[in-house]
């Protein structure tokens, strides 16, 4: 859940560096973030295994889409990843509150984001493993 | 025309006949045969007529018709003329110009029985001052209770009058003063928001296309360093290099707005010991590779926040360990009591400032080195200088070129 194509990108070359076997489904704004939830749920279909979600999404705010999640049984046992451009303590304290899984800054240097693939897998394992 | 007329054979003051002359000249009281006095009465009448003469105020005497009967030593003070000069002569001389008409007025009042107290005016004297008095004016009955005259006291208050004027003034310039000074104050208030929210958002906003460019210029070099010639990955180094020069900056810049946003006022102490810890610790990747050794003294507890001090060691320390000759850094930090502050100081064995630029150096944006030579934003003395100096406290540097340099600060203990 990411408005901004370069940093999609960015995750996409992360994910391969680490060669993360994965189907990515992208959603740009929060409004839209929030259908999907809803009209997942609704249709009963199954859920993602790990949502990487900004704080800063255009019409709904990533916070609000948190809310959104704890709202639902099923999407509350997602794991969820921040990964966001705010270092503000405020917003990682809020979001902890929401229950998230891991926060994380996006990094300014190339080598730095390559790692959040690492970061993904081993989320992906344990979650999987669960 | 009646007077009052002492007889006296007492040597000390002045004479009967003088005091008689004062009150009325015409009269000649050697003669005295005609004068059924008592030496009682005389008694106290010299005696009155002695505090009448000791007296500071003007005491005049005048008749219904205004002409001056009688004219003490506290008249010719204030207003300049001599009894010879007055007495016989009409009150109007002594007035001001634009209060003729009060005379009449005041005799009227007085031909009626009564009394005029503490009534404040203007006289003029014999060189043409205007004088601020206040009179007590009262009628002179005779024994079957006619009024025949008037007493006059005149107190001369145009020096009280001019300090009343004054302070009135400087009151009414001091509360101008005020109003102006609460204005600025509201304006500066809200001018230091709004730089605040610019910081914010200028450190905040920024960084974000800043970060395109940092991670993209990463990318380019890791993924295609290869089909790039020395040009191409020279150009991919400057950019990268240019962005996160951007970032320190716009940092250095949130750093600096922060620290006007923390009121000094309300600041606890705190163990500056403690507060070095944590600069080292936060020093730490600097102080390794550069092998610096960083000595104390006692430190005190400070009045200060702790991220101003935390600031202050971190911007010090670090330059001290940035700023290095060939030999590993080795710097000493010690605090002293100097009078109402402490005064700390930061003696390291780097390269040292030339003199003439020892106040340059704590200017915004000002270095003396170019980045090739050594890194930094031109911001941290700035930071320094702007924390100790909104706590009521000064920073300086003592150095020479090759001899490293002690930076002091004082803080108000």
């Amino acid at each position: 859940m990411e408005d901004n194509p370069a940093d999609v990108v960015l995750v996409k070359e992360a994910l391969r560096q680490h060669q993360v076997d994965h189907s990515l489904t992208l959603v740009t704004n929060g409004e839209e973030a929030i259908d999907l939830i809803q009209r997942l749920d609704a249709e009963r279909k199954s859920l993602p295994d790990l949502i990487l979600l900004d704080l800063k999404l255009p019409k709904k705010s990533g916070f609000e889409v948190l809310q959104r999640m704890r709202l639902s049984d099923r999407w509350s046992r997602v794991p969820v990843m921040i990964l966001t451009s705010s270092d503000a303590q405020e917003d990682k304290q809020r979001a902890e509150l929401l229950g998230i899984t891991k926060y994380v800054v996006k990094p300014h240097q190339f080598e730095e984001f390559l790692e959040i693939g690492g970061i993904v897998q081993d989320l992906l394992s344990s979650g999987r493993s669960q | 025309m009646n007077a009052m007329a002492v007889n006296s054979s007492k040597s000390e003051g002045p004479s009967s006949s003088e005091l008689a002359a004062h009150v009325h000249p015409s009269s000649d009281l050697r003669a005295g045969s005609a004068w059924p006095w008592s030496q009682d009465s005389v008694e106290i009448l010299e005696r009155l007529a002695a505090i009448v003469e000791s007296s500071d105020d003007a005491i005049i005497s005048k008749a219904l018709d205004g002409t001056i009967l009688s004219w003490n030593r506290g008249a010719e003070r204030i207003f300049g003329y001599t009894a010879e000069e007055t007495v016989g002569r009409h009150i109007s001389m002594i007035a001001a110009p634009d209060r003729i008409d009060e005379i009449p007025q005041i005799l009227a009042r007085l031909a009626r029985g009564e009394r005029v107290d503490h009534y404040e005016t203007k006289r003029r004297t014999k060189d043409g001052r205007i004088l601020t008095v206040s009179l007590t004016v009262s009628p002179i009955r005779d024994a079957s209770g006619v009024v025949i005259g008037a007493s006059k006291i005149a107190r001369d208050i145009t020096s009280r009058e001019q300090h009343r004027r004054e302070l009135e003034q400087s009151n009414a310039a001091l509360e101008t003063a005020n109003a102006a000074l609460e204005k600025a104050n509201a304006a500066l208030e809200r001018a230091n928001v709004d730089l605040q929210h610019f910081a914010y958002s200028a450190s905040h906003d920024l960084q974000e296309p800043l970060r395109m460019v940092a991670a993209y210029s990463g990318m380019l070099k890791s993924r295609f360093a290869g089909q790039l010639d020395e040009t191409g990955a020279q150009c991919i180094e400057y950019i990268a290099l240019g962005a996160e020069k951007m970032r320190q900056l716009l940092n250095d810049l949130l750093a600096f707005t922060r620290v006007s946003a923390i009121d000094p006022a309300d600041a606890k102490p705190i163990d500056a010991g403690e507060a070095l810890n944590g600069a080292l610790k936060a020093l730490d990747p600097a102080i390794h590779e550069s092998g610096a050794v960083i000595t104390r003294g006692p430190l005190p507890a400070v009045r200060l926040h702790e991220f101003q001090l935390h600031q202050l060691f971190q911007n010090l320390i670090g330059n001290a360990i940035r700023y290095r000759g060939s030999d590993p850094p080795r710097i000493h930090v010690a605090a002293e009591r100097s009078g109402d502050y402490w005064l700390f100081s930061f003696q390291d064995n780097g390269i040292g400032i030339d003199p003439q630029y020892k106040e340059q150096i704590f200017e915004m944006f000002r270095r003396l080195h170019g980045p090739a030579e050594y890194p930094g934003t031109g911001m941290g003395l700035a930071i320094c200088q702007r924390i100790v100096e909104r706590s009521g406290g000064r920073i300086w540097v003592e150095s020479e070129p090759g001899r490293g340099s002690t930076f002091f600060f004082t803080i108000p203990a």
